[in-house]
């Protein structure tokens, strides 16, 4: 009787269950939803990371421990120790961001010190072999104001912070790098020094420069020597007669005291070296761009000029005293991924060959390489460090499917050349597939065979631009980088701090017609604006860098494109006059002049201004003003404008209540959120949240959170808002998010008209406790917008979250007896579960922006990651309900299919001769 | 046909009694009876012919009366079924009501093929009272639907079908750049 | 001459309740609008006096309208605006207590104006400080090309200031676990019934689904025994 009672009650149970708890499953099933983490053998099969440091500010090579490396600081505030062989990062350091390291040294010594900050400047003392902390002590700065003058130097485990004092002297605090004791201060007589001086260091000297005229005087200061007079050497014993000013003085980076002056407005220079004593200058004349730097190499001293001229690299060894050039040590060679270098470490040890010397390069585009002789051993792409501009962009077609493609583009209809053409093309095809099979066939195509968009197009290729003006192609399956280039003399917009904008103007999809993308920025010159449009698969430029002759105040690009499947951008400049790029688009933009609008948001003068395109014609296009409204900055400063993706498609208009109504949803695509954040003592710490619709310059919403402070993330996707901040109050992070709705009725059910939408939506709002410091947030895009949102939350520990949407939900009721389908009631703070974090343990750090790319598949989106580190992996916030699971069981099914059949066929025959039997009975 | 030989033997009563009793000589002229089942005269066969059809047509009209009202007496039991079905979404009720549905609905595809037997002045009244009482069912059964929320009335029902506005303006910008 | 049609008075009291639940608004003020407007269909506007609005107090909304009508060449003007797709521009110049003096543009498609016979809608939106941060016209509409009823501005002014922010509610999820805590310890001790009496409410419609079942397989078996005799 048990068991069958048993048998009974799971039975009842299991069909019997009742709508409670049939919502409660709904419920956790959506938990269990965001269990999607990776298996253990998943690891690295989707994603990849690479690890950069930045530009590097500080270098030497470590050849004092073992295991040979090279330690770098960069302006990142990264300290790193890099293979000498391959270029791979032994151990990275990353410390506080804003910071900046000020010194590296004691390298020779087999330790490493570090200063970094300023009030109060941190010491840190580094393990080399390891990278550990070994010790971090702080020193109190006593003139907070001239923290820019302050001076650092280490040598024999001695830390002297060196400050000039006006019309005095010299002040050298010594400390013990290793205990932060303070050991002695001393003050060097030099009264000469007043706030127009021009000092470097070139330790064991204070170099500074006196007047600006042919009787101007380079002074040199001994700092450990209280005793010693302060030398001086006129300018004109240096340069002898007619140079002209004006000068400057630079320390030539080595470990010897010597300086260059620069004079005739930096067309030559000269060095200053102090040998013994006594300093002497080189009567000889070096190029005014050529970078110094001073090696010794058994007890000489060699100079090493580098210049960089139509892409070659000079590197000019001459002894140092006598200027007797060294041919054996000088180089000379071409490399695309050198630009301008300068050396920034050289070490030149004499082994049984001779003496083989290793640079370390560090070029304009932030790369850093290592040459051994002429022989570039390694490159580091550390412009990857700052990207400012990322796009996702499907690969092209195989040439076989582009052939196809060809084949059903042609213009004619004409049945007879259709046919040929049809039997052309199979024996055409017929060759390839012999040819491929023979493995003889030419490759027709210049790009590489693996670049091309396969079955789910989750294979794609990111364009990433970087501060340093170099753009790369990345493809997006192991993360290798396809193509690189760099454009010199361009920088980002000022105002913006310098990101640069990428726009795709025509993707992938339009064979014959290459893709191309165009990146706007400034003329590093005259700061007007240029364009560059290049195809985005092979990186080769188009129509090339094209001056635009007026600086660039807003752009956006035009919905509509050109008969060759061109959209055109449309570009703001300063006079508020509208162009459009390319010229061919002007017809377009004018036809669509009525219904585009532009908007520019200001940041010093808080105002906001739309302008509208509607008295454009074919000859010009025309915007004026339709709107302005004013964020006083007395009170506010706007921080951040955000729209919503343009390419994002919604596919659910509204949203299902418990009494089976709907809740239709206020989707607007013209909405754009304007954050400010108070300013003053009245209004510190508020945060202002406007939402603004651009196209009537009609405030929509506005909120206002007080007590807390940035810097705030924030995400505007369909028809809802997250956005996370700092409670100064509940000293916690947390996350507020706002959701529109029209109401139970559409106002409008074809089409959204911002000038006809006059009622304002109901806005439900709820905050959350959010228990991890946020550093950027981006929601996931699909191509239909079917599949449910996440939000990315890359997190200040190096994690990136998968938040589902579901867990911000506004709608979360707080009382249980309001349940909505799929909804989880209220709780005030929001898990971080472990399984939700994507990079599992690679954690990336410094994340500057995250982009998301839909993919083939609709249930998939491709999620890139940069900052100091590059992330890339995908993700499926409604799980891949769109492909098999990568472990089903093919054969199985295979199996049990054909033994159905069998059996089905099997057994109708039997039942047939039965039948047959029974018949003659 | 059990029911109508009863009826004759009830009605007929000589037809199987034989009195050997009252066999003298006397009666030697008149006839040896018939043997038994047998009846010599056609007009007692006439007779028990049209008994016989007022008879069955009575009955059938009675049958058929039956068959016309099943589908109404069923209602009770439907609405006990619906009582005991609940409200939740789960494989028996569903069965159930599923059930509920089809059973009319089949019944009202075939009408034509229930009433073919049928045929007489009833048969209009008879054809239509059915019709009523399955349609009364499918009611009952629809209703229960509604109340388990499985018909599509609610606007939430044909949202996924609800097309997204298409945008009449187009707009862009953001900080400005210089 | 002109004549000038002035319409004094109108008061607009504004008061939502939400605001006075969650009011951001710590000081109050008031509000002058001198406004000016723009029919002509041409990029750069000709702006003539249109009136002004005095919002006495921006906490309460209380506000007074005084405009003048529509001339017949301004009207004629509008209508040629709405024919042409054009917008009709509105410049407010704000005076507030504070002594600070804004000025917005703001601009409503002419037709609407038409369709809604002069009716419009002029939102001020303050910020958390109670300065105006932007001043907005709209216009109910619909978009109609006929001559208005009247040449009168028939002007609704709502005063409208940022909603405060919302915060994690973590005393009413106490309580709610507390509840839950005290619901779920009765319910502990309560639900000790037997397995028939919990889930009779199961058994007995599946039992009576079986009986029905059978009771109506032999029937049916017996209706066909019947037929073959």
């Amino acid at each position: 009787m048990a068991p069958f009672a048993w048998t009974i009650r799971g039975n009842v149970n299991r069909f019997f269950v009742d709508a409670q708890i049939l919502q409660y499953l709904i419920v956790l099933a959506g938990l269990f939803n965001l269990s999607l983490c990776l298996y253990e053998d998943q690891v690295g099969k989707f994603d990849w990371r690479q690890n950069y440091v930045g530009k590097i500010t500080f270098a030497s090579f470590d050849t004092v421990s073992t295991a040979k490396k090279i330690i770098v600081a960069t302006e990142e505030n990264v300290i790193a120790a890099f293979n000498l062989k391959s270029g791979q990062i032994i151990w990275r350091r990353v410390l506080e961001k804003g910071g900046h390291i000020r010194t590296l040294g004691g390298v020779a010594d087999g330790d490493l010190i570090s200063v970094s900050g300023g009030v109060p400047a941190i010491v840190r003392a580094w393990d080399l072999a390891t990278g550990h902390i070994l010790n971090e002590w702080p020193i109190a700065e006593q003139n907070t104001d001239r923290i820019k003058d302050v001076k650092w130097h280490i040598k024999d485990g001695t830390l002297h912070h060196i400050l000039p004092i006006y019309n005095s002297g010299v002040e050298v605090t010594s400390y013990d790098s290793k205990t932060g004791e303070k050991l002695k201060t001393r003050r060097v007589s030099a009264p000469f020094i007043s706030q127009e001086t021009e000092c470097v260091l070139a330790a064991p000297y204070l170099a500074c420069l006196k007047g600006d005229s042919s009787l101007a005087l380079v002074l040199l200061v001994h700092l450990f020597d209280t005793n010693a007079q302060p030398q001086s050497v006129t300018i004109n014993t240096i340069f002898g007669a007619g140079a002209q000013g004006p000068y400057k003085l630079e320390s030539v980076l080595g470990e010897e005291p010597v300086i260059s002056i620069n004079a005739d407005n930096d067309q030559r220079k000269r060095i200053l070296a102090v040998i013994g004593e006594l300093p002497i200058p080189i009567q000889r004349d070096i190029a005014g761009d050529a970078t110094l730097y001073v090696v010794s190499i058994d007890n000489e001293k060699v100079l090493l000029e580098t210049t960089y001229k139509n892409g070659k690299i000079e590197i000019a060894a001459t002894d140092l005293s006598s200027s007797a050039p060294l041919p054996d040590l000088s180089v000379t060679l071409t490399h695309t991924s050198l630009q301008s270098p300068t050396i920034m470490a050289s070490v030149c040890p004499r082994q049984t060959k001779g003496i083989t010397c290793r640079h370390l390069l560090s070029s304009q585009d932030h790369s850093i390489s290592l040459l051994q002789h002429n022989k570039l051993v390694w490159t580091r792409e550390e412009a990857l460090a700052s990207i400012v501009a990322v796009e996702i962009i499907e690969l092209p077609m195989s040439d076989r499917d582009q052939a196809i493609e060809t084949e059903f583009d042609q213009k004619e209809r004409d049945v007879l050349s259709m046919f040929l053409r049809r039997i052309t093309s199979q024996i055409n095809q017929a060759k390839a597939f012999f040819q491929t099979i023979l493995d003889l066939g030419p490759q027709q195509s210049n790009q590489r065979i693996d670049l091309v968009r396969d079955k789910f197009g989750l294979h794609k290729m990111i364009i990433a631009v970087t501060s340093a003006g170099k753009l790369y192609g990345i493809e997006t399956r192991k993360g290798e980088i396809i193509w690189q280039l760099r454009l010199p003399n361009i920088r980002g917009f000022t105002k913006l701090s310098n990101t640069m904008i990428l726009y795709v103007q025509r993707g992938s999809r339009h064979f014959p017609h290459p893709p191309q993308c165009a990146l706007l920025a400034e003329d590093k010159e005259t700061g007007e604006g240029v364009v560059y449009t290049f195809n985005p698969i092979t990186g080769q430029p188009l129509d090339g860098l094209v001056k635009l002759g007026y600086k660039i105040k807003q752009s956006m690009l035009l919905h509509v494109t050109t008969d060759d499947f061109l959209r055109g951008i449309l570009i703001l400049d300063a006079r508020n006059k509208v162009h459009v790029y390319p010229d061919s688009a002007i017809a377009v933009a004018a036809s669509l002049g009525k219904s585009t609008y532009l908007f520019t948001a200001d940041q010093t003068t808080g105002i906001l201004s739309g302008f509208s395109l509607s008295y454009s014609t074919t000859q010009e296009l025309i915007a004026h003003k339709v709107w302005e409204l004013l964020l006083s900055p007395r009170n506010q400063k706007i921080t951040q404008v955000v729209a919503k993706n343009p390419i994002e498609r919604v596919h659910s208009q509204g949203r299902v209540l418990s009494d089976r109504s709907v809740l239709y949803k206020y989707i607007n695509p013209n909405l754009v959120a304007v954050v400010t954040e108070g300013i003053g003592h009245a209004h510190k710490n508020t945060l202002n949240l406007y939402l603004l619709d651009v196209v009537s310059g009609a405030m929509i919403f506005s909120i206002t959170h007080k007590r807390v402070r940035g810097p705030i993330h924030i995400v505007h996707s369909e028809n809802w808002l997250v956005y996370g901040y700092f409670n100064e109050k509940g000293r916690r992070t947390e996350i507020a998010t706002l959701e529109l709705y029209e109401g139970k009725i559409q106002s409008n059910t074809t089409v959204f008209s911002s000038l006809a939408t006059t009622k304002l939506p109901i806005v439900e709002r709820q905050a959350f406790i959010f228990p991890a410091s946020i550093e950027y947030m981006q929601e996931t895009i699909t191509e239909k917008g079917i599949t449910s949102k996440h939000i990315i939350v890359a997190l200040a520990n190096g994690g990136i979250l998968e938040l589902p949407w579901m867990m911000v939900d506004p709608r979360r009721p707080t009382n249980p007896e309001m349940r909505e389908e799929g909804v989880i009631p209220y709780m005030p703070e929001i898990p971080i579960h472990m399984d939700a974090i994507i990079n599992y343990n690679q954690s990336v750090s410094r994340v500057m922006g995250i982009h998301t790319s839909p993919s083939g598949l609709e249930s998939t989106c491709l999620v890139f990651v940069h900052g100091l580190d590059l992330f890339y992996t995908r993700v499926a916030p409604s799980k891949t309900f769109d492909v098999l699971k990568e472990d089903f069981d093919y054969y199985l099914i295979v199996i049990v299919l054909a033994a159905l059949l069998i059996s089905s066929y099997i057994t109708k025959k039997l039942a047939s001769q039965k039948a047959q039997k029974q018949a003659w009975k | 046909m059990t029911m109508t030989a009863n009826s004759k033997q009830s009605s007929k009563r000589s037809k199987w009694a034989l009195d050997f009793a009252h066999k003298t000589k006397q009666d030697k002229s008149v006839e040896i009876p018939s043997p038994p089942g047998y009846t010599p005269t056609g007009s007692l066969f006439h007779n028990v012919e049209y008994m016989r059809e007022s008879d069955s047509n009575h009955l059938i009209i009675k049958k058929s009366w039956d068959l016309a009202l099943g589908p109404l007496k069923q209602v009770p039991m439907n609405l006990f079924i619906m009582y005991m079905a609940g409200s939740s979404i789960s494989i028996f009720p569903i069965m159930m009501v599923g059930m509920l549905i089809i059973r009319p609905v089949k019944a009202l595809f075939t009408l034509q093929q229930t009433f073919k037997v049928i045929e007489g002045t009833h048969a209009f009244g008879q054809k239509f009272v059915y019709f009523l009482g399955q349609l009364v069912n499918i009611a009952l059964a629809l209703y229960k639907c509604q109340s388990m929320g499985l018909l599509p009335t609610h606007a939430s029902d044909w949202l996924a079908f609800v097309e997204p506005q298409t945008r009449v303006e187009y707009s862009g910008g953001g900080f400005i750049y210089v | 001459m002109y004549l000038f049609y002035v319409i004094v008075g109108v008061l607009f009291c504004v008061s939502y309740a939400d605001f006075v639940r969650e009011s951001e608004l710590d000081y109050d003020g008031w509000l002058q609008l001198r406004l000016w407007q723009a029919f002509n269909d041409d990029p750069m506007p000709v702006f003539t006096e249109r009136g002004n609005i005095t919002v006495s107090s921006v906490r309460s909304g209380a506000s007074v309208v005084g405009q003048n009508g529509l001339l017949p060449a301004q009207i004629s003007a509008l209508k040629n605006l709405a024919e042409h797709d054009g917008k009709y521009r509105l410049k407010v110049l704000a005076r507030t207590s504070s002594g600070s003096e804004i000025t917005f543009l703001s601009s409503v498609p002419a037709c609407y104006l038409l369709g809604s016979d002069l009716e419009d809608i002029i939102t001020i939106w303050l910020d958390s400080a109670a300065e105006p941060i932007a001043v907005s016209i709209s216009s109910l509409g619909p978009c109609i090309l006929d001559n208005p009823f009247t040449n009168m501005w028939t002007t609704n002014v709502v005063v409208r200031y940022p909603d405060g922010g919302p915060i994690p509610d973590t005393a009413m999820y106490i309580q709610k676990l507390e509840r839950e805590r005290e619901a779920r310890e009765r319910g502990e001790t309560k639900d000790n019934r037997s397995f028939l009496a919990k889930y009779w409410m199961y058994i007995v419609p599946a039992l009576i689904f079986l009986l029905l079942s059978s009771a109506t397989n032999p029937e049916a078996a017996a209706g066909g025994s019947a037929q073959r005799q």
